[in-house]
């Protein structure tokens, strides 16, 4: 019988909003062993840990760590413990060294007690590098990183503090299939001393299978079931998950591209260090198309969409929507040229999380002559009208227009965003991560909207780094690896998820006449 | 009962709570300090409605504050704090009303209008206050944007500097000896606001502001202008990535709020003073955050928040003339409601236990279902 190490006994977690993201939740793992944890998003999954790792307090259920009952408020608790988190975003200083971050709250002082010792960090980093088999560079700064390097440090983080039971929140989800493949075989490298003990946060099947040894699944905040890995089937698994047995596939016709909206000519941008995160880009995107962005992160996907909804100048090179450039114009110039945007940052810039449901949908056209009175005042009968509309329409569950939106779930909150972009008859919608975190019901509407608008005939431009949501959702994709386009797939239903990878990477290139067919003229 | 409205009940006692927990310590204090703690404390709460004169100077104090309040709730609104209210309320009386004292000659014909006359001096010295007001609002804004230095240094400096200039103005441009104080020539006749109720300085400048309150509404939940402001205070980053100007709707804002204070200086100085005199911080600039904040920012209530101060002050004072109490004790009873209000977390305990429960039931109320 194997030795319990951690025990969640019924945990009930309820947010300030009222929303129960826990209910009654029980998860055992034992020592030595990677616990998966599955569940789609928004199941409460990532809340569970959070409890865990004393960022959320329950409302109610124990925690028991190696037969103690334990009480964590905070996480320097947590990792006293012996509990460590690697976070979904990596918690890390980018303008610092590896080593410096490592060493980051528990820094080695020289012998005078007030500088600090570079040299005994570097040794630190490397000996817990070592003796880990989790090979970093401790002199390099983290912006410098790859985003592997900078799970590794993550994952190194924890363990220099001493943790033993370590929680992975989806550490997969922003690997290509290769990167993958490597983290897996560390990882297993790690519990081989029977000392240490994972807790693996995913809702990727076939990555469970080939990691995990036992599983623990949660659906809309409840425990629905555990098993032995190695005694279930992926479709099992799916099943209880979902509790039904579709998975995730969009149903859609072939695209059929017509005349080009936005053109995108010879793109070059610095960031603020000076460093160069696009490096002449030249791409087009036609009505009736979505062409899907895939890359690691930082490959200047960011700087893409900042550049082309006007949240940034660039260097060199043009822009045009509908064959106008944007150049110098405001984010409403841009807007009134048939642009519209979902961005990637929900909270901060997607919504005014403190203002009305009703405002958040009014933001990008309250001042249009159709919501104004004959004496120029906000016509609040035609907006409630309207905005009523659209939360219908758009499925938002609310109690009324007048709500909050931060009383909202993730994906209700995505659904303002949408019914606001979605709705203001856009040429070109930029969708950048558009279904991040939120949950099956909410992906599902959104990934079917974006199509049933390229049938309408917009086109659409998507970012994202879900890998399976590129593939799904775009028509034709283009990779962006090392700050340029390395190849473009015209055909996306004939790409197959582990060549994008080579692709992400920079192990498979293409020719600059096969990238130059994605312009369109 | 849903979420919001359990938010808003504890809202509301949250509003409650802060000033009764804010008089109670008062209330503690004077038994403290007071000889006569009974007799301060009546003096404290009955005092303002003993005479017609004591309940003429609660209406004095709100005539100002609806102005300085309005200035402030745009303020704040908007996310800029800049406290360049008050300086508006210094400078816009000192620099328009001293013109009808120097040139007699010129405005003397206005004299013989009547009350036409008045009014004709009245509205364009409210205009130009107006005009000043909204220029010196606008400094704060237009220094950070060309600089990036904090609204709220930049604004106290200026207001330093403001009063500074008063002072000067006062004691060596519009001097009048035969006053015997610093003050200015009286103002003559016609150029006053009307005055309501007579032994006491109440005057037709209440429906001025009483206006200025509606107008304010008006602003901020029926104009493109108030909806822009009301984004950008909650949230820059939205506001721009909606296409809003983050920029020109600050400046606009803290015009139009140093227009309103400037207002607020010239017709309260016409209504209240005999001569202009003002040689100090007049401090309605700073409490209409006080007014604003208590009024959660809504302009409708402001006249019953001013209202409130205007009795607090009110009560202070006569307990301060009667008994041993010092009228300072208001400033710690107004600076402890502000505390309190701005308390975001109190009762938040009782609040999180109230969402849970609730929760719990509509989940025990779906299962039976």
């Amino acid at each position: 019988m194997a030795q319990e190490v951690l025990l969640m006994d019924k945990i009930t977690k309820v947010y300030a909003n009222g929303f129960v993201a826990n209910q009654d939740v029980t998860l055992s793992v034992n020592k030595g062993e990677i616990h998966a944890l599955v569940g789609e998003n928004g199941a409460g999954k990532t809340t569970l840990m959070k409890v865990l790792f004393g960022i959320e307090q329950p409302e109610g259920g124990r925690i028991v760590i190696d037969g103690k009952e334990v009480q964590i408020h905070n996480p320097l608790e947590a990792i006293q413990y012996g509990v460590g988190m690697v976070h979904q975003h990596f918690m890390q200083v980018p303008s610092l060294t590896v080593a410096e971050n490592m060493v980051l709250g528990m820094e080695p002082k020289s012998k005078s007690k007030i500088f600090l010792d570079k040299a005994e960090m570097i040794r630190m980093t490397e000996e817990v590098s070592k003796k880990y088999n989790l090979i970093v560079d401790p002199t390099l700064k983290i912006e410098d990183c790859s985003v592997v390097a900078k799970q590794k440090v993550e994952i190194l983080k924890a363990l220099i503090r001493g943790a033993k039971i370590l929680i992975l929140d989806e550490p997969t989800a922003v690997l290509t299939p290769q990167e993958t493949d490597e983290l897996f075989v560390e990882l297993k490298n790690l519990v081989a001393d029977g000392e240490h003990t994972i807790v693996f946060i995913s809702h990727k099947l076939h990555e469970v299978k080939a990691l995990c040894d036992r599983l623990t699944v949660l659906r809309l905040g409840k425990s629905v079931g555990k098993a032995n890995v190695a005694d279930v089937t992926e479709a099992d698994i799916s099943r209880m998950m979902v509790g039904r047995d579709v998975i995730l596939e969009i149903d859609k016709e072939p695209a059929q591209p017509k005349e080009t909206v936005l053109k995108v000519e010879h793109l070059t941008i610095h960031n603020d260090f000076g460093k160069t995160m696009l490096n002449d880009v030249n791409f087009s995107v036609r009505k009736g198309e979505i062409l899907g962005v895939a890359g690691v992160e930082g490959n200047g996907q960011m700087e893409l969409a900042e550049a082309i909804s006007g949240l940034r100048t660039f260097n060199h090179g043009d822009i045009k929507i509908n064959n106008t450039s944007i150049k110098g114009k405001t984010v409403r110039q841009i807007r009134e040229l048939g642009f519209s945007h979902i961005n990637e940052d929900r909270m901060t810039y997607g919504v005014a999380d403190k203002a009305s449901v009703k405002n958040n949908i009014m933001a990008d056209r309250y001042y249009k002559k159709e919501y104004l009175t004959r004496h120029g005042l906000l016509d609040h009968k035609k907006i409630d009208a309207e905005v009523d509309e659209l939360i219908k329409k758009f499925l938002v569950k609310t109690e009324t227009r007048d709500e909050q939106v931060k009383m909202l779930s993730g994906g209700n909150i995505q659904k303002v965003v949408v019914a606001r972009e979605f709705s203001s008859d856009p040429d070109i919608i930029l969708a950048d991560q558009p279904t991040r975190g939120i949950d099956v019901g909410a992906t599902e509407f959104i990934r079917n909207q974006l199509v049933a608008l390229r049938d309408e005939g917009k086109a659409v431009l998507l970012i994202s780094a879900d890998l399976n949501e590129v593939l799904e959702v775009s028509d034709s994709i283009i990779v962006l690896n090392n700050n340029e386009i390395a190849a473009y797939i015209e055909d996306a239903s004939k790409l197959e998820e582990y060549e994008l990878g080579e692709y992400m990477l920079g192990v498979k290139q293409m020719t600059a006449e096969e990238v130059a067919k994605v312009v369109h003229d | 009962m849903t979420n919001k409205q359990i938010e808003r009940r504890f809202e509301a006692i949250r509003l409650v709570a802060s000033v009764a927990i804010a008089v109670v310590l008062c209330f503690i204090i004077i038994l403290f300090i007071s000889d006569n703690p009974l007799k301060a404390l009546r003096y404290l709460v009955v005092g303002p409605f003993t005479s017609l004169n004591r309940f003429g100077q609660i209406i004095e104090k709100v005539q100002p504050l609806l102005l300085t309040g309005c200035a402030m709730n745009l303020m704040i609104l908007a996310g800029n704090f800049s406290m360049i209210p008050e300086g508006c309320f210094l400078l816009a009386p000192c620099l328009t009303v001293p013109v009808v004292i120097i040139n007699e000659k010129i405005f003397g014909g206005l004299a013989n209008l009547g009350e036409f006359g008045r009014i004709i001096w009245v509205t364009c010295s409210i205009i130009c206050g107006g005009i000043i007001g909204a220029i010196i609002g606008s400094i704060p804004s237009l220094i950070k944007r060309k600089w990036g230095c904090d609204e709220v240094i930049t604004s106290i400096m200026l207001n330093a500097m403001i009063v500074q200039f008063d002072d000067w103005m006062v004691k060596r441009v519009l001097y009048d000896e035969a006053s015997g104080l610093s003050a200015s020539k009286p103002y003559p006749e016609y150029a006053k606001v009307t005055r309501l109720i007579y032994g006491t300085r109440v005057s037709t400048a209440i429906f001025v502001g009483l206006v200025f309150c509606f107008v304010t509404y008006l602003i901020v939940y029926h104009t493109k202008l108030g909806f822009e402001a009301r984004l950008v205070g909650l949230n820059p980053s939205f506001a721009k990535y909606s296409g809003i100007s983050v920029a020109k709707t600050g400046l606009l804002i803290a015009g139009l709020a140093g227009a309103f204070a400037g207002i607020g200086g010239v017709i309260h100085t016409l209504g209240y003073n005999e001569r202009f005199n003002w040689v100090a911080e007049t401090g309605f600039g700073n409490d209409g955050i006080f007014v604003g904040i208590l009024a959660k920012n809504n302009p409708l209530l402001l006249p019953i928040s001013a209202f409130a101060l205007g009795y607090l002050r009110v009560g202070a004072e006569t307990m301060g003339n009667n008994t041993d109490v010092p009228l300072e004790l208001i400033q710690v009873m107004t600076s402890l409601i502000i505390m309190m209000l701005a308390a975001d977390q109190l009762f938040s305990g009782a609040k999180h236990r109230a969402i849970v429960n609730n929760a719990k039931r509509l989940e025990a109320a779906k299962e039976e279902k």
